[in-house]
This record gives C-alpha cells, structure tokens and sequence, in this order.
C-alpha cells in the first residue's frame, strides 16, 4: 500500500495507490487513528491510484466509515476505477458511502 | 510488499522426458522469478527451507511458500494462475476470478490459518490495531513465519482443482458468516470466502478446514 494524508482544518484527503490487501492491516490502523482523534468534518478517500483491493482492504474501509459515522465526519470515495470499482460496487458500497467518479 | 527486494529460491522440480522423471533445480522464486520458476515443465516448487511438496501428479502444479513470501510477496497467487493459464487449464476469461479466489485463499491460509488469528474479531478500529500488532508479532515469529502454505493444481475430466493447504488448528465453514452474495455491504467479515464462493464453481473444505478446494468447471483438458 501506498498511502498519502493531506488535511486542511476540515478536511482530510487519504490517497491510496497500489494495493490495499490483507498484509497492510498494520500500516492501515495509524490512518483511522490521525482520522478519528482529528475530527475532520470531511473525509475524501481518492481511490485513483488503488490498482487492487481484497476483503480485508474493503474492512479497512468500512472501518473508515465507522469512524467517520462516529465524529459525524461525511466520507466519500472518490475516482475508483477497474478491480477496485468492481468490488466496491459488487459489495455495495454505494449504498453506505458516497462514491464519486 | 518489503521496501527492499529480498532474494528468495527455491527448488523447482521438472520434467525432464516421457517416462515422468523429475529434475530438481535451485531458482530464484522473488518477484518476478516465481513466474518463470513456475513456467512448463515445473511441476513442484518449494520455497529453500521447506519440506519439498513431493511428489508430483500428473497434469498437476504444487506451489509451496513460507507464511512470510506469501505475506511480503509480489501476489505469489496471481503468478500460479498465470501459470495454470499459460498450461490452458484454465480458460483465460476466468483469469480475474481465480486470481481473486486464489488471492483470499492465501490470505486465509496465513492470517487465520498458520497465524491462528481468528478472522471475527477486528470489526473495530481498536481490535482491528491489535490485529495489527499480532500479524507483525507472528511475521517476526518464525515458529508462525516459516510455517508453510501449499497450492496445488490438478486437471481431471470434470475441470481444474486448485486447492490452498495450511498448517494451523483448523476451521468449520459452517460457522462462518459468509452466504454468497447476501452479505450485508456493513459487514465486516466473511467476505473472504463469499469471494471465494461467488468466484469459483465450487468450494469445499477439507483436513478440518485446513484445505480449500476451489472447483473451475470450464478448465481446458
């Protein structure tokens, strides 16, 4: 996983690239933490660079979502596309979490 | 995937005529290399270290990886499919699925099977940062990191079996979540093998849910 964090005071950009799969729970748990004790109202996840994600990458996200749920932060997806766009459509996402093109 | 390339090897056994004799070779099996290792007419690779995944089947393809290669690797997964492919014994339209099924398979075998961390657990972010922590406890553990995975592939008149072997204590499918595709888009386990299923024609478990058997049915002979 490659992972980039850029905030402004009420916003937070997570930008994934590569792989978002079972080896980078570790690497992950540090984003929902700088998310959650920041309390960004908003919070865009950029999925344009994300090539692969598997069940414990779509996890990843749904815990994302929690966290923002429970700061009342809004979170979108954003730009998904090939294997990623499939399986956050094929999970049904969209009907959670606003995803963007 | 390691920020630094390691070199791994491993032993690949050939065909070498006919008459089904096997001819042992030490390969590179890291990035790139594990695809050419797994190229025809390999018929067994294991990982230096590892018991060989002898012996070999006919119209068969083991693949036998450390706990540790398949975690750190450059998805060992897609290269045996590949591999299966490139053998046409599997149709190429099915190439995204399996590399999917196979892909959750592995993940599995490692995480909940030879790491013995139970999958249903990391449904919060604090349990999901324990999960964390225990995965790079037992990756720096080679009591768990060596402990070994085997995939192995077989063409027989009704289509291609690839089944995905671990070492840990065992699982029960019937105590899953997972429903094929009625899994609520909130939750937060049981995708794996929902993934699985809806990926593969069939899917059973065996050795006490150490194996995982994924039938194709549309396979070349």
């Amino acid at each position: 996983m490659q992972c980039s964090v850029t905030t402004t005071d009420d916003h937070v950009t997570i930008t994934l690239k590569q792989r978002l799969i079972f080896s980078d729970t570790a690497a992950f748990s540090p984003i929902l933490d700088q998310v959650k004790n920041h309390g960004f109202p908003e919070c865009t996840v950029d999925l344009q660079g994300l090539d692969h994600i598997d069940s414990s990458g779509l996890r990843m996200l749904l815990l994302l979502h929690d966290v923002c749920r429970d700061i009342g932060a809004n979170l979108t997806f954003k730009k998904a596309q090939g294997q990623v766009q499939t399986m956050l459509m094929h999970s049904r996402f969209d009907t959670i979490v606003t995803i963007e093109g | 995937m390691s920020s630094e390339e390691q070199t791994r090897t491993g032993t690949v056994w050939r065909i070498t005529n006919g008459n089904g004799e096997y001819r042992p070779e030490t390969v590179r099996i890291d990035g790139e290399h594990l695809g050419i290792a797994l190229a025809s007419p390999t018929c067994v690779c294991t990982e230096i270290g590892l018991e060989p995944a002898l012996p070999a089947i006919e119209k068969g393809l083991v693949l036998r990886l450390s706990s540790r290669t398949i975690f750190e690797g450059d998805d060992p997964g897609s290269d045996f499919i590949e591999a299966i492919i490139n053998r046409t014994w599997l149709a190429q339209e099915r190439r995204d699925s399996a590399q999917l099924a196979i892909h959750e398979a592995l993940a599995n075998a490692v995480i909940h099977g030879n790491f013995g961390i139970s999958g249903g657990n990391a449904t919060t972010p604090d349990a999901f940062r324990e999960q964390g922590l225990l995965i790079t406890s037992r990756l720096s553990d080679p009591a768990f990191s060596n402990l070994p995975v085997t995939l192995s592939a077989h063409v027989n008149s009704q289509g291609l079996e690839i089944s995905v072997q671990d070492c840990g204590s065992g699982f029960s499918a019937a105590q899953s979540d997972y429903s094929g595709s009625d899994i609520p888009p909130s939750a937060k386990k049981g995708r794996g093998l929902s993934l699985m299923q809806a990926s593969s024609d069939e899917l059973r478990h065996e050795d006490n849910g150490r194996r995982v058997v994924l039938f194709f049915s549309n396979a070349l002979p």
